[in-house]
């Protein structure tokens, strides 16, 4: 018989990802945030950017007012914005085993716009960046509850489809569908409304990380942190979905528990981000996608921390590119984030020869 | 170093030693099925079994007879219809779901993908139910992960990736997996299902002996009859009225238990050989067998599958012949005494024998056999 091998020869192999790969990754969302600091329509010296966020202060007032008020409270949203959008991919792929799953395609954004409009347009407000600056700190309140209940709720009907259609394909369809009812809900009520407005919405919609303010900025890290922390304690109940429902449960995990708590999560993150910044897509799909083939895993312990250093990289490179340096204008964030995006996913697949081998 | 060992080996092998008596599962008058709107589909009813500590169980029957069903219902996945499922004198029902993890686990036939994990992944996730809120494996966790990466032999694979690796080696990941839960009662739904020959008898003698090593009660429903047969050290059979027969192999053959439970499919066990009976004989030719041994049971095969029935007094008379280096086969016939050097040219002859066109050329056989045998 081979019993040779004594139980203390065996080798256990570590489960975190490789060292030089995570302090790589930190050193790039550094970089790429002071690079997203300097950059714009006026050029900061690095060393600048430097001294004010260490606390130096800049001589030039100018300066350190534009870091300090404007470009330090966007470069935040965009690390916030990537995380949380990251992670809910993330969770929603592993929730459904489907590999195109992600908050802006199954219509999770899309329930956050509607959360939004029936806030704004119901209490007579034009949903525009400019008419979200005027709320206060209630109002920030409001429109991440409203956000968050919409987003909840697309993702229950989502969940309550996925229920009885355990084929990927047609959940997605199904997730589209429901996402294009509530966008056309949306529009209807659009329709309705002055042609400015149509126009703010339709700017909101382009998607903004310059327009969260200082108070905004509180409440929503709030949220995303609440959000981020639930993904965190739930990395161990994602592996394990990843065997398969009937497994997980054999295992002793309670799913109904895992998918509330991942619907909550996710719902709170992609509706606090989308309520304030509009809808991005393609960040949500593609991150997930991209840690699982840097880090060759899916194990959830390595993927989450990964997906948010990833995330924000991507974001920060997203709006780094948005602002056009140099230049005057800025493009719109979502358009910069599927620019982007596209290509990723597509790479991945290519790369991967199908996405289920990666996933 | 030794004594350490056998410590820490000895906690992993302490189920259900102290009471071999007492069954870990059991049943009574158990009704298995689905329940639908209006009326109840039974699958299975009259049920009563039990699963004792240290027995590996074999689950046998044939396609939609409710295998499936029994073990899911067993495992507390799907309601019983009537009566009851208990673990250890307790109902199934009445466990939590992290309690009955602790008592029971599952190797299912779910092969979809499992996701990009590394074969150490997974096997800590068998720890899943003893782990506090952080996850944090602690060096007894890590003990029995080892102990069953090694009685598994899944050392060579413990870094790959589960996409990477064979069904074979996969279904011992899995099995390792379920070693690594720590529990008392192990099911596995099929789980040589898709294997090849070495893999199905690798993966059967592992669970053999981690039923008699450790004292674990395994239960597993498959196809594969003569495995079941020689591995089992019971055998539970669903039989066509529904019901449920269980008992030692040797016993369920000889009282033709096994006969009974496959008539449904046209099937004939055969109680000489443990398996089923591929040919149909169809009453009419007979051959009478005299001489040989392992070539008796081969020469009978080779005939059957010509339509003969071997029985005494048949209407042809066969003689083998064997020494050290050859073997002769001698046929009776019109007057004549023909003989064979190879089962080929038997079954050729009688072939012509039955087409009527019956000439000398058995002697071109026996002619150009001898002329083969030369080089």
């Amino acid at each position: 018989m081979q019993e040779a091998v004594a139980i203390e020869e065996i080798k256990l192999p570590r489960l975190l990802p490789k060292l030089t790969l995570m302090v790589a990754l930190i050193a790039v969302v550094f970089v790429l945030l002071i690079l997203d600091l300097a950059l714009g329509s006026v050029h900061i010296p690095f060393h600048e950017v430097f001294n004010i966020l260490t606390g130096k202060g800049s001589e030039n007032i100018a300066w350190q007012k534009i870091v300090e008020s404007i470009r330090l409270p966007k470069a935040m949203t965009a690390i916030l914005a990537g995380i949380a959008l990251s992670l809910s991919g993330l969770q929603m792929q592993t929730l459904f085993r489907n590999p195109l799953a992600g908050p802006s395609v199954l219509g999770i954004t899309a329930g956050a716009s509607l959360g939004v409009a029936i806030v704004m347009l119901g209490s007579g407000y034009v949903t525009t960046s400019y008419a979200l600056q005027q709320f206060g700190i209630n109002g920030s309140w409001l429109i991440i509850t409203a956000s968050t209940l919409g987003s909840a709720l697309i993702f229950l009907i989502i969940i309550g489809v996925s229920m009885h259609i355990h084929d990927n394909v047609v959940l997605l369809i199904v997730g589209i569908m429901i996402a294009n009812v509530t966008i056309a809900m949306v529009s209807i009520w659009q329709y309705f409304s002055g042609p400015e407005q149509i126009q703010d919405y339709l700017i909101w919609t382009f998607g903004s990380l310059s327009g969260v303010t200082h108070q905004h900025l509180k409440v929503m890290s709030i949220a995303v942190s609440a959000g981020i922390l639930l993904t965190f304690l739930s990395s161990k109940y994602l592996n394990l979905l990843l065997l398969g429902e009937n497994y997980a449960r054999s295992m002793g995990l309670n799913v109904r528990l895992v998918k509330a708590l991942v619907i909550f999560s996710t719902s709170l993150m992609a509706g606090a981000i989308t309520g304030f910044c509009g809808p991005i897509g393609f960040i949500g799909i593609a991150v997930p996608h991209l840690s699982r083939s840097i880090f060759n895993t899916s194990d959830h312990r390595v993927l989450i921390p990964m997906s948010c250093l990833v995330g924000a990289a991507l974001m920060l490179g997203c709006d780094i590119i948005s602002q056009l340096p140099g230049s005057q204008s800025m493009l719109p964030i979502n358009s910069v984030t599927s620019l982007v995006g596209s290509p990723v996913v597509i790479w991945v697949i290519l790369k991967n020869r199908n996405l289920k081998a990666a996933f | 170093m030794m004594n350490s060992d056998n410590r820490k080996e000895k906690d992993f092998k302490n189920h259900g030693k102290q009471s071999l008596a007492e069954p870990l599962i059991s049943t009574q008058d158990l009704s298995i099925g689905y329940r639908r709107k209006k009326q109840h589909k039974v699958i299975g009813r009259h049920i009563d079994l039990a699963l004792h500590p240290g027995e590996l169980v074999c689950l046998l029957g044939p396609n939609g007879s409710g295998k499936s069903t029994l073990m899911r219902t067993l495992a507390g996945i799907q309601p019983s219809l009537d009566g009851q499922v208990f673990l250890k004198n307790h109902p199934v029902t009445a466990y939590s779901k992290k309690k009955l993890a602790k008592e029971m686990s599952l190797v299912l036939t779910e092969r979809k993908h499992t996701g990009n994990l590394s074969v150490y992944s997974i096997l800590t996730l068998g720890r899943y139910p003893y782990l506090n809120w952080f996850g944090q494996l602690q060096e007894k966790d890590k003990s029995i992960i080892k102990w069953a990466i090694r009685e598994t032999g899944i050392a060579p694979f413990i870094n790959s990736h589960i996409d990477k690796l064979s069904d074979g080696e996969k279904q011992k990941v899995m099995v390792a997996r379920a070693l690594i839960q720590e529990t008392p009662v192990i099911i596995l739904d099929e789980p040589t299902a898709h294997l090849d020959l070495p893999n199905r008898i690798g993966i059967m003698r592992l669970l053999k002996k981690m039923a008699k090593d450790t004292g674990k009660a395994i239960l597993l429903s498959t196809h594969e009859l003569d495995l079941a047969l020689q591995a089992a050290d019971v055998i539970w059979l669903m039989m066509p009225d529904q019901s449920l027969v269980t008992g030692v192999p040797e016993d369920l053959v000889i009282n033709g238990t096994f006969a009974t439970a496959f008539q449904k499919e046209g099937l004939k066990f055969d109680g000489q050989s443990g398996t089923f009976k591929f040919h149909e004989w169809d009453g009419k030719k007979t051959v009478t067998l005299e001489g040989g041994q392992t070539t008796r049971t081969w020469t009978a095969r080779a005939l059957e599958r010509e339509g003969y029935a071997v029985a005494p007094g048949g209407d042809l008379h066969i003689m083998i012949h064997e020494n050290k280096t050859h073997t002769r086969w001698q046929i009776e016939y019109g007057g004549e005494r023909h003989e064979f050097a190879l089962l080929e040219h038997v079954i050729k002859f009688l072939r012509q024998k039955d087409h009527g066109k019956l000439t000398t050329s058995n002697k071109t056989n026996y002619t150009k056999t001898l002329a083969w045998e030369k080089i």
